[in-house]
């Protein structure tokens, strides 16, 4: 596996010629406004046998550094694994299960080693597109990857599946044959705070009412002067929901929009009533020791071999929090890892990784989520 | 520009302008970061003060709640306490129905030859009275008789009968009967007075002449352990249940003739207070320890041995007065004696269609 990286900066342009010029794969994380068709052909002419794979994001990672406003290339050259890429439109969250399904089916089955998925981040049930997936992939196949970013906006969200990008769809790569060897780790770092909510009113993943009241004047209250940066500053306080008496099983969720004429809050996963829901909030030092969890998980999940590319899908709320120390927790997976493991990826809505290599495959929300890949 | 940064410029390099162009992003980078960690920390602040002020309010809520619950036990408890008594006065009732039915079928059943018997025995004494004048005329003639012979036989015969001493045990006979018939015409009218005359219903009842057929019902338990001491006041009529309050002063008569272990004396007093009419039933027994004289109206709570109490008499009792809108004290000195006292209300209040059980 041969991996170069280049990074195109705006009244710059490509910082790097490109020299893997046969690399069949090109991972893109960019900028939602910078991801356009002319930049996508140029990356293309530069790798003309690649298919490119990615989306827009909420910041780029390049190595140990964290950008916003660029669009960063990862051109692969695999050695013995073959790829097929498939998309699917998603049009709106109820769709979610069916494309998840739609998608995996168009994967061929034999030789599927790993599936990385990429989705649209608004406007889409991570846990059904999840579910979806997982119902019609082979047995044993893991599926690691996220939801697409749009910086603190919340507005428009893209995925690249070697074509054009697209705003309501979701994406998926997969990585075909033996010698490919696949890790994945997946930790958040928050700290639940104040009482435990019943969610007595939800559908899917909206929710409307905590213990009766509303759950959106809940934030606002918690959240002060913070209030008016809705919704990127409701990933402050993300929800921990586990199930009556299931308190350690809790599963994350994150904040994707709110909609004050009905009062209601989209997350990127379900919200299901009758489940408990807690507040959390960040705690700095957790937060990168997460990130340092997660690439021990990941190189755990490796046994043997050194781990040669490391994806890292981390959420957004991170970034809000850590701001300029954000790539504190880049660092602390470059330690876990080795300096000669290539670092990409990219600040999303939204995680997908089972929660430990042995556990079944989720959504997560507010976590580092890392995928690490090497060829024997 | 941040403040405390302004300040730290200004005190270690004297002046903003003094910073060179190529550090400009790094301080502003620096404020930035000043900025961020103080909004960082208000938000945090904030969240603390409203969780604070969120689990204040839920711990009262739950302290209101646990307060509500304790009161819905307690009225639970009473509840069903209430049922309890309620079910064992039922029980009582329903016994004490029995027994009455019983006793007056039984009384019924022995006035009709009683009847007879009384009116036969008046019968009889009307004709042992004439045969005795006849007998009396007979003796009259008997010195005609001559000596010897028929009159010798007369008279032996007359020894051997003990004449005179029949003709005065005769009656002295028939007035013991007369006597006995009209004290089991007595007992049997106590009986249906005492059983259900009433059969639940208000009335205007003499509490003497209940008090009277209970003592003579209760008679056989007393007689040996004690002497009864009548001390009636004037009583009014009292408008109550005749058969329960009888059930009352009958729990409370049998009560002291147990408290008595050998011979005592048992006074029944009454009298007027106020707006009161009240009944003593004093005995000279062996007293209730203070520290039981709160339990004694509970249901079940006896000091007999088993088989011996049902440990229900007085929570049966307490229960019939406080349906009479009345109430009973009891004053106690252990080795001295008790003395209970039933307060009744000369003008009742109780809804006494309610209470038709």
């Amino acid at each position: 596996m041969q991996i170069e990286q280049t990074q195109w900066l705006p009244g710059t342009g490509w910082t790097k010629p490109a020299v893997l010029t046969d690399a069949g794969l090109v991972l893109v994380f960019g900028g939602t406004d910078l991801l356009t068709e002319d930049v996508l052909a140029d990356l293309q002419r530069r790798y003309p046998r690649a298919l490119l794979f990615g989306g827009s994001t909420a910041g780029e990672i390049l190595g140990a550094g964290v950008y916003d406003d660029s669009i960063v290339a990862t051109a692969i050259r695999f050695a013995d694994t073959r790829l097929h890429i498939a998309s699917q439109p998603v049009p709106d969250a109820a769709a979610s299960h069916a494309a998840g399904q739609a998608l995996a089916a168009r994967l061929p089955r034999e030789d599927l080693a790993h599936v990385l998925v990429l989705t649209t981040g608004l406007d889409v049930n991570g846990t059904e597109l999840v579910d979806g997936l997982k119902s019609a992939l082979p047995e044993g196949v893991d599926l690691t990857g996220g939801l697409t970013g749009d910086g603190a906006r919340f507005q428009r969200t893209l995925v690249i599946a070697d074509g054009p990008p697209v705003e309501h769809g979701v994406a998926a790569l997969g990585l075909y044959g033996s010698r490919i060897r696949i890790g994945h780790g997946c930790l958040g770092g928050w700290d639940p705070f104040g009482p435990d909510r019943l969610i007595t009113r939800s559908r899917g993943n909206v929710l409307y009412e905590l213990d009766g009241h509303s759950a959106l004047d809940l934030y606002k209250q918690y959240l002060g002067e913070h209030a008016a940066q809705l919704p990127a500053s409701a990933l402050l306080f993300p929800l921990a929901l586990h199930r009556e008496g299931e308190a350690d099983a809790a599963l994350v969720r994150a904040v994707l929009a709110v909609n004050e004429a009905d009062q209601s809050m989209t997350f990127a996963g379900d919200v299901p009533e009758g489940q408990y829901a807690r507040m959390m909030r960040a705690n700095f030092d957790r937060l990168v020791e997460g990130a340092s969890g997660a690439a021990r998980q990941a190189r755990f999940g490796m046994a043997e071999s050194r781990p040669q590319l490391a994806l890292l899908i981390s959420c957004v709320a991170r970034k809000l929090v850590l701001a300029q120390r954000i790539e504190e927790e880049v660092e602390g997976v470059r330690d876990v890892l080795g300096e000669e493991t290539v670092l990409a990826g990219f600040y999303s809505y939204g995680e997908i990784s089972p929660y430990t290599p042995t556990a079944r495959c989720e959504l997560h929300n507010q976590t580092m989520t890392i995928t690490t890949l090497s060829e024997d | 520009m941040h403040p405390l940064l302004e300040r730290q410029i200004r005190r270690h390099l004297g002046d903003a302008t003094a910073i060179p162009e190529a550090m400009h992003a790094l301080f502003q980078a620096i404020g930035e970061a000043y900025e961020h960690a103080d909004a960082d920390r208000r938000l945090v602040e904030h969240a603390l003060d409203q969780m604070s002020r969120e689990l204040t309010e839920r711990n009262r809520e739950l302290q209101r709640q646990l307060v509500e619950k304790q009161r819905t036990e307690a009225e639970q408890a009473a509840l069903i306490k209430r049922l309890e008594e309620a079910h064992n006065q039922l029980l009582q009732s329903e016994k004490m129905a029995s027994i009455g039915q019983l006793a007056a079928g039984v009384a019924h059943e022995i006035n009709n030859p009683i009847g007879y018997v009384n009116s036969n025995l008046a019968s009889l004494r009307d004709y042992v009275r004439q045969m005795l004048a006849v007998l009396d005329a007979y003796e009259r003639a008997e010195p005609l008789l001559p000596d010897g012979g028929e009159r010798e036989d007369v008279l032996a015969a007359k020894r051997a009968a003990e004449l005179d001493y029949l003709k005065a045990d005769v009656v002295a006979l028939l007035d013991e009967s007369s006597d006995g018939i009209a004290r089991v015409r007595r007992i049997v009218q106590d009986l249906k007075d005492f059983s259900h005359a009433d059969r639940g219903e208000w009335v205007l009842a003499d509490l003497h002449k209940g008090l009277d057929s209970t003592l003579n019902v209760v008679n056989n338990e007393i007689k040996y352990k004690a002497r009864v001491e009548k001390l009636y006041g004037d009583l009014p009529m009292v408008r109550c249940l005749p058969s329960q309050l009888n059930q009352v002063f009958m729990n409370l008569l049998v009560n002291a003739a147990h408290a008595i272990d050998k011979q005592g004396v048992i006074t029944v007093r009454t009298g007027v207070e106020g707006d009161d009419v009240w009944v003593e039933v004093a005995d000279t027994g062996c007293g209730i320890p203070e520290a039981l004289l709160t339990r004694i109206f509970d249901p079940f709570f006896t000091t007999k041995p088993v088989g011996k109490g049902t440990g229900l008499g007085l929570s049966i009792s307490y229960g019939i007065v406080h349906k009479h809108g009345g109430h009973i004290e009891v004053k106690s000195e252990p080795g001295r004696g008790t003395v209970f006292r039933v307060n009744l209300p000369l003008h009742s209040s109780v809804d006494e269609d309610a209470d038709h059980e």
